[in-house]
């Protein structure tokens, strides 16, 4: 186990190098970042002393380097636009994404395993049919449209729910959350619910797919012959068995919800990661654009190692591959 | 629908008598377009940044919304026969934690802007460009000492903002970013600031200018424009920012918002390259063959190409009749627009005409390049150019692209005519003369947005002429003539000035500004 986390980890290095890599040599090649930050009006001194000041008039390479050794002792630089850490930026803006995250997938989970769960078990119902054909309307609305039509229905025509932003926050353990008050619960509803349609309409499928697969097997076959009732047959012995593909299935979009939800926050003004990291390519501020894939990256090593050890968990027949010896 | 409208007023006039301790104190939430980077006033000169800071800060001198030069902190001011400009500061104002203004914050303040701001990514000393000395004579006057004359001098102290020199002494721009050091003499006391997501401030109720009527002010990021617009419309917001020119029409229906408009000193405008050789990737004959030289070099040529745009058609169907035809380079109403002049005139025929005596009968291939995110219906409009000039008989090509890369091709030199926009913030002809129109000269500041690099020695004498003429009617009439020669070369080609909306709840008012600031103390109860 420990010879696997340890391989794990220096992969996850080597990823960590590469992208911080293509990162700075992207920004490069696509523009000069005081540029896009100048005012128009300015004389090209001011110009010059701005990229003495950022630090861009030395060479790339020894701009990497000198990323590098600051890395290695915990500092990621600071933004080129608010002259703020580019951790704390992303510090600041994380716990808002992280919620949203949360709350989409429990939302996907909560509504979607069930409905999946049914379409499956009875597949040739109206009822499971129509939310086959719903769930396809689930991954092919793109979500910007659909987060517009939320908040036009139920924000400006109905009133019932606020249309941007993040609500009030409590602090808790040191990180604010919106979730413990029913305005901030009120305002991450719509966006929680855009970005959790597409995951709901993947479960659904996998769940109907997996059960219909797993349901016509010989041991489930046997399990009912056996007079097993139906509720233990279900949820014991059938349901284990698919979950292996829906965990996969998860554990990558959780990673990509976390990656930013880039539109869903766009849409909604939600403080997050997302819109952070779009405004700091577009303005190509470098060291938040590295900060945030060097984030991300680790985020996603963790939840894939995560799901590996999950999967050894649930299925006995799986051995993390050091193990065998 | 209206039934509906009906009952959600009414069960939203139900929900908020609930929640009565809103209306009593009134709070104002205006949504903005773009990001502030910083919250200290002298670290980045950029106009979200400054328009911002007035709700804390203040300047010597003041734009009014129609944008002539106002008194601000300073009551009067005069040049003296040695050049020296001296201002008498307004008596009674305070600070926000009681302290006098003295004379001697505003020394403080300048002399940190000349010092620079660590990490600046653009700075403000180029505003006091030309200024030898400052002293603080008394606690009301203040003398700034030039060695040339510099007339522009008051017009370039609107963005410099005076900060307390007790809280500011050794601060740095993160005391600024924590709350520390943002003590002012503005309408607004700073209250919090989360980069790129909201900005607050309450009420300062010593204000000299007397009390404002919100109490608190949220200033909310909402970069997305449909977003933006569907917050005012679902009430969550109070004013917004840049109303999209699609839905004004939409909107104008609406009862339960007003729009507000004002015209700006940004126009949108073509500009040809005199620097790419005939070798240029981007132009060619029809066949593809290299043309002789660059066509740009011919005054004819520009002089077409300009004749076959109907600026019409760009303001009514690619704007939607948000915008200004701009027949010069300096809006009316302004100092340095000539009256009667129109460079925009639209005939096909002599354009062809035109385009056949300089040798090119048959038209030539052009690619004409801009930028997709960051000037208003850019795309649409050079799309629409793109049209007009086939009728006139060139085969052009549209090439877009984000701002990033835009700007590097540009600032390359690589582009022989592309669309942008120019704004002059501070609405003097200075700034459409000294950085987009003199030849470029990095030694001597000039022509730094000079990138097509059109050169025209006798508008640079004039225009240097005129920075060191004191005398306000002698100046224009050089500025005018500056002006002109650059409107009959063709050095650039306008296209329409920019209008700018701003949509607030129905009871508002919004004062519109030609700088397009968005201000709180811009918004009052309608009666």
């Amino acid at each position: 186990m420990s010879a696997f986390l340890i391989r794990r980890l220096l992969q996850a290095a080597i990823v960590l190098m590469a992208m911080s890599m293509i990162a700075f040599i992207g920004i490069f090649a696509v523009g000069d970042p005081v540029d896009m930050l100048i005012n128009p009006e300015a004389s090209e001194a001011d110009a010059a002393a701005a990229r003495a000041n950022l630090g861009l008039d030395q060479p790339l390479w020894k701009q990497y380097t000198t990323f590098v050794g600051n890395a290695l002792q915990g500092d990621l630089g600071d933004s080129f636009v608010f002259a703020i850490p580019a951790t704390t930026l992303i510090a600041q803006r994380l716990p808002a994404t992280l919620e949203l995250t949360l709350v989409a997938m429990v939302l996907a989970l909560v509504i979607g395993f069930p409905l999946g769960v049914y379409a499956g078990l009875n597949p040739d119902t109206m009822a499971a049919r129509s939310i086959m054909t719903g769930s396809i309307l689930g991954f092919s609305l793109p979500s910007f449209w659909v987060g517009l039509m939320f908040i036009m229905v139920f924000s400006v025509i109905l009133g019932w729910l606020p249309s941007t932003g993040r609500g009030p926050t409590t602090e808790v353990f040191g990180i604010e959350t919106s979730l413990l008050n029913w305005e901030g619960l009120s305002h991450i509803l719509l966006p929680a619910l855009n970005l959790a349609l597409l995951k709901m309409a993947l479960i659904i499928r996998l769940t109907r797919a997996g059960l219909r697969e797993v349901m016509a097997s010989d041991y489930i076959k046997f399990a009912r012959a056996k007079g097993l009732p139906y509720r233990r047959v279900v949820w014991v012995h059938a349901l284990k068995n698919i979950l292996i593909p829906i965990i996969t299935v998860l554990g990558l979009e959780l990673g990509d919800l976390l990656a930013g939800s880039i539109i869903t926050e766009a849409v909604f003004a939600w403080p997050g990661i997302g819109q952070l990291v779009v405004n700091s390519i577009n303005l190509l501020d470098r060291p938040v654009v590295v900060a945030y894939m060097l984030v991300i990256v680790a985020l996603f090593v963790f939840i894939n190692l995560t799901v590996d050890i999950v999967y050894s968990l649930i299925d006995p027949r799986i051995r993390l591959a050091a193990d065998r010896a | 629908m209206l039934l509906t409208r009906r009952l959600t007023t009414l069960a939203l006039g139900a929900v908020l008598s609930l929640g009565a301790a809103t209306s009593v104190a009134e709070e104002l939430k205006i949504a903005l377009a773009s990001v502030h980077t910083g919250i200290d006033p002298h670290y980045h000169n950029n106009g979200q940044n400054n328009s911002s800071a007035r709700h804390v800060f203040e300047s010597l001198t003041k734009i009014s919304a129609k944008g002539r030069l106002e008194p601000g902190l300073a009551k009067s001011w005069r040049w003296l026969p040695d050049g020296t400009l001296e201002f008498d500061l307004r008596e009674g104002v305070r600070f926000h934690d009681g302290t006098p203004l003295r004379a001697s914050d505003v020394v403080f303040s300048f002399q940190r802007i000349l010092d620079g701001v660590p990490n600046s990514p653009g700075a403000f000393n180029g505003f006091l460009q030309g200024v030898t000395g400052m002293e603080a004579v008394s606690d009301t006057r203040l003398h700034l000492k030039t060695d040339a004359p510099q007339p522009l001098l008051p017009l370039n102290l609107v963005n410099l903002y005076i900060v307390s020199e007790k809280h500011g002494k050794g601060a740095a721009t993160n005391d600024y970013t924590t709350g520390k050091a943002m003590i002012g003499t503005g309408p607004y006391k700073f209250e919090s600031w989360v980069p790129g997501v909201s900005l607050v401030f309450t009420r300062n109720d010593e204000y000299w200018g007397g009390a404002e009527p919100w109490e608190k002010v949220t200033l909310q990021i909402m970069s997305n424009e449909a977003s933006r617009l569907a917050s005012l419309l679902a009430g969550d917001t109070d004013v917004i920012a840049g109303v999209p020119t699609n839905d004004m029409e939409r909107l104008k229906g609406e009862d339960g918002i007003r729009l507000w408009s004002s015209p700006t000193t940004r126009y949108t405008m073509l500009v040809p390259g005199f620097v790419q050789g005939p070798d240029s990737e981007h132009f060619s004959a029809k066949d593809g063959s290299p043309l002789k030289a660059n066509p740009f070099h011919d005054i004819r040529v520009r002089k077409a190409l300009s004749l076959a745009i109907d600026r019409e058609v760009i303001r009514d169907r690619v704007n939607a009749g948000q915008a200004v035809i701009a027949r010069q380079l300096m809006p009316e109403g302004l100092t340095g627009y000539i009256p009667e002049y129109d460079m925009t005139a639209y005939d096909l025929e002599e354009a062809k005409r035109l385009l056949a005596e300089a040798g090119y009968p048959d038209g030539f291939k052009l690619t004409v390049h801009t930028s997709n995110d960051r000037i208003v219906n850019a795309v649409r409009t050079v799309q629409v150019v793109g049209q007009m000039w086939s009728r006139l008989g060139l085969d052009v090509t549209i090439d877009t692209m984000p701002h990033s890369v835009f700007s590097k091709r540009r600032g390359a030199l690589e582009l022989p005519m592309y669309l942008s926009s120019w704004g002059n913030s501070l609405g003097d002809p200075a700034g459409v003369l000294v950085s987009p129109l003199m030849t470029y000269d990095k030694e001597k500041g000039q022509g730094a947005a000079n990138r097509g690099r059109y050169s025209n020695p006798e508008l640079d004498r004039l225009a240097l002429e005129s920075a060191v003429e004191v005398d306000d009617a002698k100046r224009e009439a050089l500025q005018q003539q500056a002006l002109k020669i650059a409107y009959d070369d063709y050095a650039q080609i306008p296209l329409v000035w920019w209008v700018y909306t701003w949509g607030t709840r129905a009871d508002l008012s919004y004062e519109p500004r030609l700088d397009q600031a968005t201000l709180a103390m811009a918004v009052r109860p309608a009666n």
